[in-house]
C-alpha cells in the first residue's frame, strides 16, 4: 500500500488509484464512486459537464481543450462557450461534432 | 430561473478578458474558488460573468495570467440600489406600493350581491356582516360555509346561496325559494260552520254531507257541511269536511277621526351629513352632528364603480329633515277621507276575497270627533271549520 502512495504537487495524498478502480470494477460500481477519476456527461451533442477538471488550455468558438486527470480532453464545434465554471467542473455548450483524448 | 433571479438579487458584472493567456487565468480563477459563468469568446476577446462580491477578488489571478479585466456591464439589484441613492424617495415609493399591494390583496374589499330578487341587496350585506363577511375583512379568514349557513338560517326564503372569492371580491350568489304553502291537514275530521249570520247566496261543497242549501238564513255557529257519514247500516264514519258556502251577511264599520289633530311636518330645513366609506373605514367629511330636534333621516350610498365593478369606495349621504309638530283642524271632508280610508282597510282585512255589494253611511261630528258608521251588505264566504272532537275509551 506504501508503494502505492503519490504525492500530489498541492501536498495532497492519492491512495492507488489503480486499486480502487479494480476494487469498484469488482463491485460493480462505477469508477468514479471510488476513484479519483473525470466523469463526463453529454446531454446529446449540444452539452457536456464535465467533472473532475483541471483547467482551461485552449478555448475559442471551434476548440475547448481541458485538462482532465493525466488527459487533455478536446471538444471541436460550432459555437462552442462554457457555460460554468467552477474549481473542478464545467458546462461546455454549442454543437460539439467530436471529442478526442489526448494523452 | 432561479439562479438567474439570485445573481440578479445578489448582482453580477460582465467583465472583458485582454491578454495573451485569458485560458490561464480562467483556470487560475477556477482554482482559486471562483465561479464564473457564460464564458464566451467574441472578437475583442473573452468575455465572461461573475458576483460583484468576487469581482475584485480576480485582480490577483489576472495579475499572474497577465491579462487585464474590463468591467462591461453591471447587472443586479445592489447596482440599482447605488443608481438611487439620489432618488431614495422614488425607490421607498416603489418598495411601499408593493407592500401596500400585497396587503390589500389579502382583504376582501368588495361584496357583491346577485341573484336577490325580493331581498334587498343592502340588508343581505348587513347580515353577511353580521355573519362574519365584511368590507375589510383579511380573506384568510373566510370561512364561506359558516357564512351560507348563516344566512340560509336567517333568511328562510333563500333557496340556496354561495359564498364565493374572485380577486378581492367575495360574491353572494343566491336565489329565492318559492314560499311553502301551509298543508291543510286533510286527515282531522272536522265541520263545517257558519262564521257569521247571513243568506246563503251560493255553495260548493267538497267533502262533507251538507246540512243546508241555497236561499236559507244561517246564524252564526250553524252546522253547514256535517263531516260525519252515517252508512246504510248506521255505522258512523268522521270525514275532513270543507266546502265554500257564499252567503249575505251584514256588517258596520265604525271610524272615528278627531278634528283638531297634532300633525309633523317638515320645516325645510335640511341638515346633511357626509362620510366616506373607503376600504372598510368610515372617514366623516362633515363634522354635524344629529340634530335634537324632531327629524326624518334618509340614507343614500353612491359606490364608486368603474366598467361595472364596486371600488371599496362609497360615499354616504345622510339627510335629516327637519320636523316640527303643528296642530291642524281636518274639515268635516278631510276627516270622511280618513276614515273612508282606514275603513276600507279594513274591509279588505276582514271580507278577504269577499265585497260589499251595498253600504249605507252616518255620519256626526261629537265633542270634535267626527264620527262614519257603515253599515255594509257584503258576500262573502262564511265558511269555517271546526275540528270533531273524538272521545276513545282507554282500556288499562
Amino acid at each position: 500500500m506504501g508503494r502505492r502512495q503519490k504525492k500530489q504537487s498541492d501536498g495532497g495524498i492519492v491512495w492507488g488509484v489503480g486499486r480502487l478502480e479494480k476494487a469498484a470494477r469488482k463491485l460493480e460500481l462505477p469508477p468514479a464512486v471510488l476513484a479519483n477519476v473525470t466523469h463526463m456527461e453529454f446531454s446529446g451533442n449540444t452539452q457536456v459537464t464535465v467533472e473532475g477538471c483541471g483547467g482551461i488550455l485552449e478555448y475559442t468558438g471551434e476548440v475547448i481543450r481541458v485538462k482532465t486527470g493525466k488527459m487533455v480532453t478536446k471538444f471541436s464545434g460550432r459555437n462552442l462557450h462554457i457555460r460554468c465554471l467552477r474549481e473542478d467542473s464545467l458546462i461546455v455548450e454549442g454543437f460539439v461534432t467530436a471529442v478526442e483524448f489526448l494523452i | 430561473m432561479i439562479l438567474r433571479n439570485i445573481r440578479w438579487w445578489l448582482g453580477y458584472v460582465r467583465f472583458g478578458i485582454a491578454g495573451h493567456s485569458p485560458e490561464r487565468f480562467l483556470t487560475l480563477a477556477a482554482r482559486e474558488g471562483y465561479v464564473l459563468w457564460d464564458i464566451d469568446k467574441t472578437d475583442q476577446g473573452h468575455q465572461a460573468k461573475v458576483s460583484c462580491r468576487q469581482y475584485r477578488k480576480l485582480w490577483s489571478a489576472a495579475k499572474k495570467a497577465g491579462v487585464r479585466l474590463r468591467v462591461q456591464k453591471r447587472h443586479g439589484l445592489p447596482f440599482v440600489w447605488r443608481a438611487c441613492r439620489g432618488q431614495r424617495g422614488l425607490l421607498y415609493g416603489t418598495v411601499g406600493a408593493v407592500v401596500i399591494l400585497i396587503l390589500l390583496s389579502t382583504r376582501v374589499w368588495c361584496i357583491d350581491v346577485e341573484g336577490n330578487e325580493t331581498l334587498s341587496a343592502y340588508e343581505i350585506k348587513q347580515a353577511a356582516a353580521e355573519c362574519g363577511l365584511y368590507t375589510g375583512m383579511p380573506k384568510n379568514e373566510l370561512e364561506p360555509r359558516v357564512v351560507q349557513q348563516r344566512l340560509m338560517a336567517k333568511f328562510p326564503q333563500i333557496g340556496w346561496v354561495a359564498v364565493n372569492t374572485w380577486g378581492n371580491t367575495a360574491k353572494i350568489r343566491l336565489e329565492e325559494g318559492i314560499a311553502i304553502p301551509e298543508v291543510e291537514d286533510t286527515a282531522k275530521p272536522v265541520n263545517v260552520l257558519s262564521a257569521m249570520n247571513g243568506q246563503i247566496l251560493s255553495m260548493d261543497v267538497y267533502h262533507g254531507v251538507s246540512e243546508v242549501k241555497v236561499g236559507d238564513a244561517v246564524v252564526q255557529g250553524q252546522l253547514l257541511v256535517s263531516g260525519v257519514l252515517t252508512g246504510a247500516e248506521g255505522q258512523e264514519s268522521f270525514i275532513h269536511a270543507s266546502a265554500k258556502i257564499i252567503a249575505q251577511t251584514r256588517r258596520v264599520f265604525v271610524m272615528e277621526v278627531p278634528l283638531e289633530q297634532m300633525e309633523k311636518r317638515t320645516t325645510g330645513q335640511q341638515v346633511t351629513r357626509r362620510s366616506l366609506h373607503i376600504f372598510g373605514a368610515s372617514l366623516p367629511l362633515s363634522f354635524q352632528g344629529e340634530p335634537d330636534v324632531p327629524y326624518t333621516r334618509t340614507l343614500q350610498s353612491k359606490p364608486l364603480v368603474i366598467h361595472g365593478v364596486e371600488l371599496p369606495v362609497t360615499l354616504y349621504e345622510e339627510t335629516f329633515a327637519i320636523e316640527e309638530p303643528v296642530a291642524i283642524t281636518l274639515t268635516q271632508e278631510q276627516a270622511r277621507e280618513k276614515a273612508l280610508e282606514e275603513i276600507r282597510k279594513k274591509q279588505t282585512e276582514v271580507l278577504k276575497d269577499g265585497k260589499v255589494t251595498s253600504a249605507l253611511e252616518r255620519e256626526q261630528v261629537v265633542d270634535g270627533v267626527y264620527r262614519l258608521e257603515m253599515e255594509c251588505v257584503c258576500e262573502e264566504n262564511i265558511a269555517v271549520e271546526q275540528e270533531i272532537l273524538l272521545e276513545t275509551d282507554s282500556v288499562l
